[in-house]
């Protein structure tokens, strides 16, 4: 027994040096802009990438960027959370895209890193302890640290190309393809319907004004997502809540997209600028 | 709980430590550890089934001392039968209540308890081996928790003996386990969940890809389930060793097999050869007593009585995986390719002596090799489509003038680790072919800081392109 553990101690010694230079490579990538907000404003936008690529540009109109690439209602119903407890809100823009209910959207989250907004009591103290701190300080239980690792650390020969100066079979293959990932099934979340109508309920017990906003789309994703409808609008519209539409305000402007569904940083300034300028 | 989660990860060193150093004194103490930790083991997933695996293997357990303390031929018969009636109806409810009603829930690792629990009853009944008195040791038998979801389907008689008597610590088994464990993880995480992604894309898709695409589809699935079962055996051996029990080996690298009667020698044997001692040898013996003749219906009776067996241990053995005609229809396929092989061995061998050609001629060899994998192939397909229909078209789309297209996958260009780690797979099975587990002796006369390496590397390429983004479950928990 006694060489079992002394080899077995070895061994762990070999993999807890191997675990901690992951964490330290894996922390910032992984983890660091995810982390960064600010608690000065009293309206907030919540997002995915969509949202994100908005970028801090609504700042100057009272509004701060709390979005986040692939964040899901149940992220963004823990940083409204975070909010109220923390500061006093007054308006939250979320977005309400078709594909935000989608099973993808389910799947690809950031629920492993949102979970420093929330408080034990929350999730239950063994859940909160392991997805704070056991996966946290461990990488090895977070094998989103390898592929953000090896996006990030490994060379890559790809070029940035703008949207703008791609030939037309180009677009509409890669609006397919997006179309393709963002509704895998006609299934709409439980789950995330679940998170978005606790939003809504925390928004109206804190009298908060919630604004739903659907992002603008290219005119090829549009065509290849015809007939691909979610429901989150609705449920925002049905409780009392207004929805800005935008999803074909550029549907001419192809100058104003980074790819077939994200806003490049022009779009992203006329965006703010009609969206919350007017507001 | 399941073996690649950070629950596990917390359990089972909690439970490693308390049981080999708290309750080391008192091994009885250490059995009804190992028992509550079972039950913490299958409560974690869903406690509301605790009753359930706790009335099987209760019900197993009294009916077999009821069989130990009698001799009279009826009382048994009566109390094999209702033990029978009981589990067997147990499962039969549970795992086929949805061929009639949708949204029942089946409660997992049933069909591996239950039969676990019959042959504790057969196995007394037919005196191979005695009743436990002791209902911990018993229990804990029939509800250890690393063959509780999955399998292998050990038998009590060899698996009862290990948990009466008192375990020492062998550094060797424990050493292999864990060699074992990360074999299994190798296999599940790495080459299983990968092949998954673009498996469950072509069956997904199969009526629009083409007859090379599919293909390579079923191909990739027949290495996906093979590495995500055998995987998990791997796993669960690796810690039953690690607890210094010894479980049955479930898989012998059974794509390595030259005939579809070899194959079934290698492929969960555990299942295999509980379908063989339980069901097809009794049958087949009780038909050959009512047919005292040579020949019946003009057909050589052992021919009879070999086509009857196997139709009906393959009928049952497809129904055990669930309430689908694919199974049903999988399971009569192996059952129809095993009474062809049996039909055809004569002939063959006549043939082969009349052309002067050895029996384990290279080129026969590998040819047959090739003719079972290709057979399995197929099965494969069978057993994962959605329905019969959908099995029917996808075999037809491969048998079509697509099939010598270029293949198309979803995210072709992300197949390449899969290709290159499968190469290593197959190269590290088929050196370890003789042993029990690839990495049960590979590697083991290199120098110490040499074999660390390798260990080490393993674990990071099962890191860095293992797909845990999907979290696939085991295939195998479904049934």
């Amino acid at each position: 027994m006694n060489k079992f553990i002394r080899h077995t101690v070895y061994f762990l010694l070999i993999l807890l040096t191997l675990n901690f230079i992951l964490y330290f490579i894996g922390k910032d990538l992984y983890f660091g802009h995810y982390a960064d907000h600010s608690l000065e404003q009293k309206a907030y936008l919540l997002s995915d990438s969509h949202g994100q690529a908005l970028n801090d540009f609504a700042e100057k109109y009272g509004v701060h960027n709390f979005s986040y690439g692939s964040d899901s209602y149940e992220d963004m119903s823990r940083k409204t959370l975070f909010l109220i407890r923390n500061v006093e809100v007054n308006t939250i823009f979320i977005s309400v895209d078709e594909h935000s209910l989608t099973s993808y959207r389910e799947r690809k989250n950031n629920l492993d890193r949102s979970i420093i907004y929330c408080e034990p009591e929350d999730l239950g103290y063994y859940e909160y302890f392991k997805q704070r701190y056991v996966k946290h300080y461990i990488p090895f239980f977070r094998p989103e640290v390898a592929e953000v690792i090896k996006i990030y650390k490994l060379p890559s020969d790809k070029k940035p190309v703008l949207w703008v100066s791609r030939s037309a079979e180009d677009k509409m293959n890669r609006a397919v393809k997006r179309v393709k990932t963002n509704f895998p099934d006609e299934d709409q979340s439980d789950a995330l319907k679940l998170s978005l109508l606790n939003i809504i309920d925390l928004c109206k017990n804190n009298n908060i004004e919630l604004i739903g906003i659907k992002f603008p789309l290219s005119k090829e994703y549009l065509e290849a997502a015809e007939g691909k409808t979610g429901v989150a609008d609705e449920l925002l519209m049905m409780n009392g809540f207004k929805v800005l539409d935008c999803t074909d305000l550029y549907i001419d402007q192809p100058e104003f997209f980074a790819d077939q569904d994200h806003l490049n940083e022009e779009g992203a300034k006329d965006l703010v600028e009609k969206i919350f300028s007017s507001d | 709980m399941i073996f690649n989660s950070i629950d596990f990860a917390v359990f089972f060193p909690t439970v490693f430590i308390l049981y080999w150093f708290a309750f080391n004194r008192n091994f009885k103490l250490r059995n009804i550890f190992l028992l509550l930790s079972s039950y913490a083991f299958y409560a974690f997933y869903d406690w509301h089934l605790l009753p359930l695996l706790f009335g099987v293997s209760f019900s197993a357990y009294i009916i077999g001392l009821g069989l130990e303390r009698t001799d009279s031929k009826a009382v048994r018969r009566f109390l094999l039968f209702d033990g029978v009636i009981i589990l067997a109806g147990t499962l039969a409810v549970f795992k086929y209540y949805d061929f009639f009603s949708e949204g029942f829930i089946l409660p997992l690792g049933i069909s591996f308890y239950v039969f676990l629990s019959l042959s504790y009853i057969i196995d007394i009944y037919q005196r191979k081996m005695k009743a436990c008195s002791d209902p911990v040791d018993a229990l804990l038998t029939l509800s250890f928790f690393p063959i509780l979801l999955a399998g292998p389907i050990q038998r009590p008689v060899s698996l009862l003996p290990q948990i009466q008597k008192k375990r020492e610590f062998n550094y060797d088994l424990a050493a292999g386990g864990l060699r074992q464990i990360l074999w299994g993880l190798f296999m599940k995480l790495l080459i299983a969940d990968n092949c998954a992604v673009y498996a469950n894309d072509v069956f997904a898709n199969s009526d629009t890809y083409g007859g090379s695409t599919l293909l390579i589809g079923a191909a990739l699935y027949t290495v996906q389930i093979y590495a995500d079962f055998a995987g998990y055996s791997e796993i669960a051996i690796g810690i039953s060793k690690l607890l210094g029990i010894e479980l049955m080996r479930n898989f012998a690298f059974p794509y390595f097999a030259k005939d579809i009667i070899e194959f079934w020698r290698r492929w969960h044997i555990s299942l295999t050869s509980w379908f063989r001692d339980y069901i097809f040898l009794p049958l087949s013996f009780f038909i050959s007593r009512r047919i005292p003749s040579e020949k019946f219906l003009g057909i050589n009776t052992d021919l009879v009585i070999y086509i009857v067996g196997i139709c009906f241990t393959w009928l049952l053995t497809g129904l055990w995986h669930g309430s689908n005609y694919t199974f049903i229809a999988w399971g009569l396929f192996h059952g129809s390719l095993l009474i062809i092989y049996h039909v055809m061995k004569k002939p063959r061998k006549k043939l082969l002596k009349q052309l002067h050609i050895r029996h384990d001629n290279l080129f026969i060899v590998s040819f047959e090799r090739i003719f079972t994998l290709f057979a399995i192939i197929i099965s494969w397909i069978i057993f994962r489509a959605e329905n019969l229909h959908q099995a029917g078209s996808y075999i037809s789309g491969i048998f079509s003038s697509s099939l010598f297209s270029k293949p198309e996958f979803a995210g072709m260009r992300r197949i390449n680790p899969v290709l290159i780690f499968g190469i290593i797979f197959f190269l590290l099975e088929w050196a370890g072919r003789n042993d029990s587990f690839a990495l049960e002796k590979f590697g083991l006369k290199w120098k110490r800081a040499l074999r660390w390496t390798f260990y080490t590397a393993l674990i990071l390429c099962i890191y860095f392109f293992g797909n845990f983004s999907s979290a696939v479950e085991f295939i195998y928990f479904q049934f």
